[in-house]
């Protein structure tokens, strides 16, 4: 890899926030959608074309750099979002332009691909061995065997974000078992199932870290590989009791963070939902090393309040402002939250994803915000 | 020794359902079982409103009281099921597919004593106003997870103008990215919680 003086200044300044030494506040982007409306294109096209997105993606976030600067990427492109979230989350994936409408966004079917007598196989063999038998089942194998065709480009895909100058925070996504058991039993059996047989889940869950642990310790400790999404969707504190938060969400989650921290990789804790119940919990995570990712729903004055220095954050202008508040909210939102949980240890950045109906200016807006500061 | 409401609330499926079962046949009436259920489920929605209870919470309950009704329902004469609250439609909007959250709300609006005509996901806006047109609902829920629907809300809102039914039906809308600019962007009436919803339908057929 060809690195460049604006990407090293870039990943400086990531790197300072995360240890709250950052002088001024940082930002992030993060919208896998909003490229493709905003160039009149479907979001259908948008996915594609891996090239022309891929570039496309690049064009509007150099567009909004032009208004304020952007120190990190939080989405990454890629035309397989499918194929990797059927296999992080043991789900089929229904894509724009093949089962939803062409604008509409990817979306989840919740539907059991899991039976009980599976958390028997998982533990006896393993997550790699179950992706194998239920990747058949959820997704055209015939694109799975293109989407590894295309990890041969990976390196190319890199070098042009490397090269646009921004360093990508999820250059890896890591699903929790939590989530991909929830994906794979569908939430509602799962939920039921974390009530009637905690201990066959959790045995499943430990089974699976296995694999997942070796293959995050296996990850490159390259450059480029800067930071790792590690979402938290349905074990938020708002969804699951406590119990099963510290039993069968928590633990694997903290575990996932820690080996990503030492192999100098920043866990991104992709933390959908509300919380702040647990939020101190956050506290057992590696000090000045972590970054909790959130939309708008956690307190994040409280959970400064709670983490003092111990965790950066990243967000959290929530989706439906992007779409359908005026610019001056989005402003007054952003100053708001800088002046109450400071600069220091904090990305400004969309809540989740900014979705494809946010507005132009109201993304500018948090860019221009954060230049002022 | 505890009650079934207690149990229930307790969410020990185990414990509740040898209950239910041993009323039964002791001869307690089915509907002061359902009564007694219906209590839990509304203490269980309190606490998801005060926050001591959470989204698996409810839907736990909610399986459970899927378990106790099956229970009970054989042993209810026909139309013996006590007088309804009132009448709730349900559906998510046309495009989104997510099913989870209107579920909870049929699953508590059903334990609540409300009739609830489910239409499912992917609902086009015509279907919502043949929907209320049929079977004249005080309240309209619709479900919403995605940002990029909103157009389908404001489709239904307008579709029901049309229709000359806007005056005769309030209409609720829930999900992740719902709040007060959906509301207005949208022209439906409010957004809430699950027990928001509840609440709401209690307090339109008052």
């Amino acid at each position: 890899m060809k690195y460049n003086d604006k990407y090293d200044r870039n990943l400086q300044i990531v790197k300072d926030t995360v240890a709250f030494k950052n002088k001024h506040v940082a930002t992030a982007y993060a919208g896998s959608t909003p490229p493709a409306i905003y160039y009149n294109v479907t979001v259908a096209e948008h996915y594609a074309n891996g090239a022309e997105g891929a570039k496309r993606h690049l064009q509007y976030i150099n567009e909004l750099d032009a208004r304020g600067p952007i120190n990190a990427m939080n989405v990454g492109y890629t035309s397989y979002i499918d194929v990797m979230e059927s296999m992080g989350w043991w789900s089929h994936v229904k894509m724009p332009g093949i089962e939803l409408p062409p604008n509409s966004v990817h979306q989840v079917e919740e539907k059991a691909i899991l039976e009980v007598s599976d958390y028997d196989f998982i533990i006896e063999n393993g997550y790699n061995a179950m992706t194998q038998k239920v990747l058949p089942k959820i997704v055209d194998m015939a694109r799975v065997g293109a989407f590894f065709a295309s990890m041969q480009q990976q390196d190319a895909s890199n070098q042009l974000v490397i090269d646009a100058g921004y360093p990508n925070l999820i250059s890896t996504v890591v699903f929790p078992p939590f989530e991909t058991l929830c994906g794979g039993r569908s939430m509602p059996k799962f939920f039921m199932d974390c009530y009637k047989m905690p201990d066959k889940v959790k045995a499943a869950e430990d089974s699976m870290m296995k694999d997942m642990s070796a293959w995050i310790s296996s990850l490159p400790a390259e450059k480029y590989n800067v930071g790792a999404w590690v979402g938290g969707l349905r074990g938020a504190s708002s969804i699951v009791n406590q119990k099963i938060w510290d039993t069968l969400v928590w633990p694997h989650m903290r575990k996932m963070a820690e080996i990503l921290v030492s192999k100098g990789i920043i866990p991104v804790m992709h933390c959908d939902a509300c919380w702040d119940r647990d939020i101190a919990r956050f506290r057992e995570l590696p000090a000045k090393s972590v970054i909790l990712n959130t939309d708008g729903m956690t307190d994040l004055r409280k959970a400064r309040k709670a983490l003092g220095d111990h965790v950066a954050f990243m967000g959290d202008i929530p989706a439906q402002m992007l779409s359908l508040a005026s610019k001056q909210e989005i402003v007054d939102y952003v100053k708001r939250l800088v002046d109450d949980i400071g600069p220091q240890g904090l990305l400004l950045c969309p809540g989740c994803d900014a979705p494809a109906t946010a507005k132009f200016e109201n993304m500018a807006a948090i860019y221009e915000t954060a230049a002022l500061y | 020794m505890a009650s079934i409401k207690e149990l229930l609330i307790e969410l020990d499926d185990e414990q509740v359902l040898g209950l239910v079962k041993k009323e039964l046949d002791g001869g307690t009436s089915p509907q002061a079982i359902l009564a007694e259920c219906q209590e839990g489920l509304t203490e269980i929605g309190n606490r998801f409103s005060a926050g001591t209870m959470f989204v698996s919470d409810l839907m736990m309950g909610g399986a459970v009281f899927k378990d106790i009704s099956a229970l009970i329902m054989p042993r209810l004469a026909a139309g013996s099921t006590g007088k309804k609250l009132g009448t709730a439609v349900l559906g998510t909007v046309k495009d989104d597919i997510h099913d989870i959250g209107k579920d909870i709300v049929k699953s508590l609006l059903t334990a609540s004593g409300f009739e609830v005509i489910d239409l499912g996901v992917d609902v086009p806006a015509d279907k919502f106003v043949e929907a209320v047109k049929t079977h004249k609902p005080k309240v309209l829920g619709l479900s919403c997870l995605l940002v990029s629907c909103y157009d389908s809300i404001k489709a239904t809102v307008e579709a029901l103008k049309a229709a000359g039914l806007r005056g005769s039906v309030k209409i609720i809308i829930g999900g992740g990215p719902i709040d007060g600019h959906v509301v207005t962007y949208t022209g439906v009436d409010a957004f809430g919680s699950a027990q928001f919803a509840i609440d709401y339908c209690k307090e339109a057929y008052k």
